[in-house]
């Protein structure tokens, strides 16, 4: 809930209350990831006016100091440490500091150089993500004729 | 201002209080015999509980528990519940078999902001006071604990009484301590041999020690109390062990840090409050007497 405060602009719309309903159908790792993905295509589908769409990944750090990127269930155990980011999808002027970490869960541990490579990496991952996201926006509201808003960037 | 009290409660195997600030939580520990559970034989098992009472914060309604109550505990539980803080096999009583569960319920006393950094000091501190009683596993696998410490009481059927076990008449009825109703917990083909572990203080392999910090306009204010939390942004929650290493960087959501850096000046900070609150924990652990 906390993550999706921000991206929702609320102001629009006064006496509203948003539920978001997630149900997990199968766990192969990252579920929180996914979760918070497919809430906000949910979103997207919507209509509601976004600030921002959210997309998240979860990385895995293994004992040598690799780092995995959305990790499967049986990497999951054999991780020491595993990160969970969110990252918004914020326009990236040139020469700008890249934008921090939406939401960011972490078991297990980790050292504090991997958890600035896990956030570069995250923030890469989602950064793919969202033009996915909308690649696929872009083709549903071609394919059919509902009126989807698109995120204001 | 950081103090730690510990051993304040005489009725369980281990406890501690934290104030921080005025946020105050104390910790309380309990053992419990238990059957092994398959995936883990060797080990025992600890389960944390946290909770806010009315009492602790005006925003504290009567019915279900707060979301924060139900957050902290699932951060406290996956922190604690880490092979690198506890060893669980030293609850172990007969691997494969019977186990201590040790039961970590904490109370927010009062409620002034940075919930979790107290929790987890009282929680680690309690963890670190726990005495683990003295046990005695009998031929016919009845479980008898010792109140541990005082000069041996006699013996039954025909054991050698050691200095370490204390079996008095109330506590050694084939109960074991807190749960009646577990004798022959301990499922033995007839000739097992008998088992006497002496009472023993639980080791931590290591104390992890944590700082909130809230973000507001761009600015990092660290341990922040009841009201700056709610016009903050957002926070983060480090948590770090002895060695530096970063045992969980929570944010749940709200605005996006201006950058990488906002983290790693958190984490900067941390280390700092590690060595603060470290310090208030040691002194607190240091005078406790042997009491075996």
């Amino acid at each position: 809930r906390e993550c999706f405060k921000d991206a929702v602009i609320t102001k629009l719309l006064p006496r509203t209350a948003i539920t978001i309903v997630i149900q997990v159908v199968q766990d192969d790792g990252a579920a929180l990831s996914c979760a918070v993905n497919a809430a906000s295509a949910a979103l997207i589908d919507s209509g509601l006016p976004l600030s921002t769409v959210v997309n998240s990944v979860t990385l895995g750090a293994l004992e040598d100091g690799t780092i995995l990127l959305d990790c499967k269930q049986d990497e999951h155990e054999q991780v020491v440490g595993q990160m969970t980011l969110a990252f918004p999808s914020v326009k990236q002027d040139e020469g700008s500091a890249p934008v921090g970490a939406a939401l960011c869960s972490t078991t297990g541990m980790f050292t504090v150089e991997q958890c600035i490579e896990c956030m570069d990496l995250g923030r890469q991952a989602c950064r793919s993500l969202f033009s996915f996201f909308r690649m696929t926006v872009e083709h549903y509201q071609a394919t059919s004729n509902k009126f989807v808003t698109t995120a204001k960037r | 201002p950081v103090s730690v009290t510990v051993g304040p409660m005489m009725h369980c195997q281990g406890s501690a209080m934290v104030k921080l600030g005025r946020t105050t939580v104390v910790a309380g520990v309990t053992l419990e015999v238990m059957r092994t559970k398959d995936d883990a034989p060797n080990e025992g098992a600890l389960q944390v509980n946290f909770e806010m009472p009315l009492t602790c914060s005006a925003s504290v309604r009567s019915g279900p528990s707060p979301e924060e109550a139900t957050c902290t505990t699932a951060r406290l539980s996956s922190i604690l519940t880490n092979t690198s803080v506890l060893d669980r096999s030293q609850l172990s009583i007969v691997p494969g078999q019977v186990a201590w569960c040790a039961y970590l319920d904490l109370c927010c006393l009062e409620a002034d902001g940075s919930l979790f950094d107290a929790a987890l000091l009282a929680g680690v501190a309690a963890l670190a006071d726990v005495k683990i009683p003295s046990v005695l596993v009998q031929e016919n696998g009845q479980v008898m604990v010792g109140q541990g410490g005082d000069a041996a009481d006699g013996s039954k059927s025909g054991l050698e009484p050691t200095e370490d076990v204390d079996m008095t008449e109330a506590e050694g009825q084939g109960l074991v301590a807190g749960g009646g109703g577990l004798t022959d917990i301990v499922a033995d083909d007839s000739k097992q041999k008998l088992i006497q572990l002496p009472s023993k203080k639980l080791e931590l392999t290591s104390k992890p020690l944590g700082l909130t910090a809230g973000i507001c306009k761009g600015s990092l204010l660290a341990d922040p109390c009841v009201e700056e939390e709610l016009s903050m942004e957002a926070t983060i929650g480090v948590v770090l062990d002895a060695a530096g290493r970063v045992m969980s960087l929570y944010k749940p959501g709200g605005a996006a840090a201006k950058s990488d850096a906002t983290f790693i000046d958190c984490m900067e900070m941390a280390k700092l409050r590690y060595k603060e609150c470290a310090l208030a924990l040691e002194q607190a652990l240091a005078p406790a007497p042997d009491s075996e």
